[in-house]
């Protein structure tokens, strides 16, 4: 078993489009951090207007109030993260898993590989663990690398940021930016991302299901994409306010999509990890978790027997 | 002793079309076994089914008196094969594709992968990309990766398409000598009639998914009746003589010399009634079988017309 997961690693790793996805994030991390550090006077400012809003005119507000979880913390503002999760990496996750069974299987190789002993099962569980791998990556490497630029850039220092409110821009902005402090802040931050990689596992174990059934990557990918953009899109009918009615049949639903639960990244963001954050969190780890076995045990079932044409 | 591969009443249809139809066969040890059949004729799907990639809709298929469909897979241990066009992963070397194919198999030491690298003529080519490889290099290379193991059966699927004329004349003495002195048994599908009978020790010809014939080649060719052809003082009395030999079926003239068609092992009784009328026989060259001739015999009675579907 363990003989797998090493050749379908040396596999992914080996393969130039596997890095395609890291650059992406690379770029993207860059393109938000080097403007900011680029007109790092006007942040500032604007930071400390920030700060003071919530206070009376009089207050001055001294010490650094941009440093390096600022860049790990912005790509996690609203509404861009859900661009960031729910259609880059939720892309990344479903060309890499449709790839990994359907793309095997149109380019012949799976053929080859299933006439060796191993067990068709332990072929998948491999797959399945090597994608869940890679899946993790991606959202540790986007934190990572986001950490690393906002620290070389910006120096040490507390997290001040105020974000959007995340309930469709509805409602009145709260007044004035937390301050976090720096261990606190990098604490939080790790926590989201290390999240953000639940997510993107959950949404790879989907497109392993779709992979195991379909002839070609491209459609294991378009379809586990598809499914994962809807569901956004119901979920996001589903988060309207109450007073809309013809939606209620979507904020019915919401509940038990799977990309209402890939949200849970979200949560330490909020209010950092009180009680109330931790049920919450708790919840929608279970219902990832539900999502991810049930993918992977229909995905395992079909895997066993199919019939290899290709 | 146990056939190494037997097929009971196996059996498999694409919706309505019966690829397969009820085929009985088995193949003993040692035997070096050719699979003919018109395009279409379900070659590969037998293959298939033999290896587990498919399963058939009723019957069995057993290599070593195990069913791979059913989950005997360590079997596979001990089979090399290649399923219809190579296919392996064009993005790592020939090397690294066969180092990978053979961990999926236990393991094997390098000196091995060097050994068949050498064996099907890749050594100078092996750490180049299978990607930039031409077709008969990956057609060799796909041979190399079915003979890693030292397996006891190996299973070929028209090995020799897109192979240049020294790499057909290599294969046929590949066979040769894996089949005689290995012992291997080998059991090959092709198009390559003189191939097959220049390597064959054993045929079965398959004709709309039913096997149609199966023997010893030799027993095959010899079946029936012979041609000859007779050198002779007077062909014009010799082919009277001839003619009034019950066992003659046919004689034509040929420059001064004669062609007779007689009935199998009946050569010699025809030479001695030629000498009893008196005439001087000065040449008797009975002429090879074809194993061309059996095919295409067998597949008109079989109601085949060879490069038409009806
Ligand atoms: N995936 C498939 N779906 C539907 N029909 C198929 C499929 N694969 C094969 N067939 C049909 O099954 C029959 C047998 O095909 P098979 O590939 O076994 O033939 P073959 O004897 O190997 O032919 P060839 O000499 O051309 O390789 C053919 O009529 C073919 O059209
Ligand atoms: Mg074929």
């Amino acid at each position: 078993m363990l003989a797998l997961v090493r050749i379908e690693l040396s596999k992914l790793y080996r393969r130039r489009g596997t890095y395609v996805s890291f650059a992406c994030l690379a770029a993207l991390v860059l393109l938000v951090a080097v403007p900011i550090s680029c007109y790092k006077e006007k942040v500032d400012h604007s930071l400390r207007d920030e700060l003071s809003s919530g206070m009376g005119d009089d207050w001055v507000v001294g010490g650094k109030v941009l440093a390096g979880p600022f860049v790990p913390r912005v790509m996690l503002f609203w509404p861009m993260r859900k661009l960031v999760v729910n259609i880059l990496l939720a892309l990344f996750a479903a060309m890499a898993g449709g790839s990994a069974i359907a793309g095997e299987y149109s380019a012949g190789t799976l053929r080859t590989i299933l006439t060796r002993p191993p067990a068709r099962w332990k072929v998948f569980v491999a797959k399945f663990v090597v994608m869940a791998i890679y899946a993790a990556s991606l959202a540790i490497f986007f934190g990572l690398f986001a950490f690393i630029v906002g620290y070389a850039l910006f120096g040490r220092g507390a997290l001040v940021f105020a974000d959007m409110p995340a309930d469709m821009g509805s409602g009145p902005r709260p007044m004035g930016a937390p301050i976090i402090q720096e261990g606190a802040a990098v604490q939080m931050l790790g926590q989201a991302y290390l999240l953000m990689g639940v997510s993107i596992i959950a949404a790879m174990s989907l497109a392993l299901f779709v992979s195991s059934f379909t002839s070609h990557p491209l459609t294991a990918a378009g379809a586990a994409l598809g499914i994962l953009l809807l569901s956004t899109i119901v979920g996001t009918l589903g988060s309207a306010p109450k007073e809309i009615e013809f939606l209620a049949f979507f904020r019915t639903i919401r509940p038990y999509l799977l990309t209402t639960h890939m949200n849970l990244y979200e949560i330490p963001l909020a209010r950092g990890l009180d009680q109330a954050a931790r049920v919450a969190l708790t919840s929608s780890a279970g219902w990832l978790a539900g999502y991810c076995a049930a993918f992977f045990a229909g995905g395992l079932l079909v895997f066993r027997r199919r019939d290899i044409l290709c | 002793m146990e056939p190494v591969i037997e097929c009971q009443g196996l059996t498999k249809r694409y919706g309505s079309l019966l690829a397969v139809d009820h085929v009985d066969l088995a193949v003993g040890r040692g035997e070096v076994f050719g699979f003919l059949g018109p395009n279409g004729a379900g070659k590969s799907t037998t293959i298939r089914m033999l290896l587990g990639l498919i399963r058939p809709d009723a019957g069995r298929a057993l290599l070593f008196g195990q069913s791979v469909a059913a989950g005997q897979r360590r079997v596979l241990k001990r089979v090399g094969a290649l399923v219809e066009s190579p296919a392996l992963y064009d993005y790592l070397s020939g090397r690294k594709n066969l180092e990978i194919l053979s961990d999926m198999s236990g393991g094997c030491p390098r000196k091995r992968i060097d050994e068949v690298l050498e064996l099907v003529g890749l050594s100078g080519r092996q750490k180049d990309r299978v990607g930039t490889y031409s077709h008969g290099m990956r057609q060799r290379l796909g041979l190399a990766q079915a003979l890693l193991p030292k397996p006891e059966l190996l299973v070929l699927d028209e090995p020799a398409t897109g192979l240049d004329p020294e790499g057909i004349v290599e294969i046929r003495n590949l066979l040769r000598y894996l089949g005689e002195s290995e012992q291997m048994t080998i059991f090959v599908s092709s198009h390559l009639l003189h191939e097959v009978q220049a390597t064959c020790t054993d045929v079965g010809l398959l004709s709309r998914g039913r096997l149609v014939t199966r023997g010893r080649v030799a027993d095959l060719l010899r079946q029936g009746h012979l041609e000859a052809t007779i050198g002779i003082d007077d062909a014009a009395r010799g082919r009277e003589v001839l003619r009034s030999l019950p066992f003659v079926l046919a004689v034509e003239s040929e420059d001064s010399a004669l062609r007779v068609r007689v009935e199998a092992e009946r050569l010699a009784d025809a030479n001695r009634a030629l000498v009893a009328a008196g005439l001087a026989v000065s040449a008797l060259v009975p002429r090879q079988g074809n194993l061309e001739e059996l095919y295409m015999s067998v597949m008109t009675e079989a109601g085949h017309a060879c490069s038409s579907a009806d």
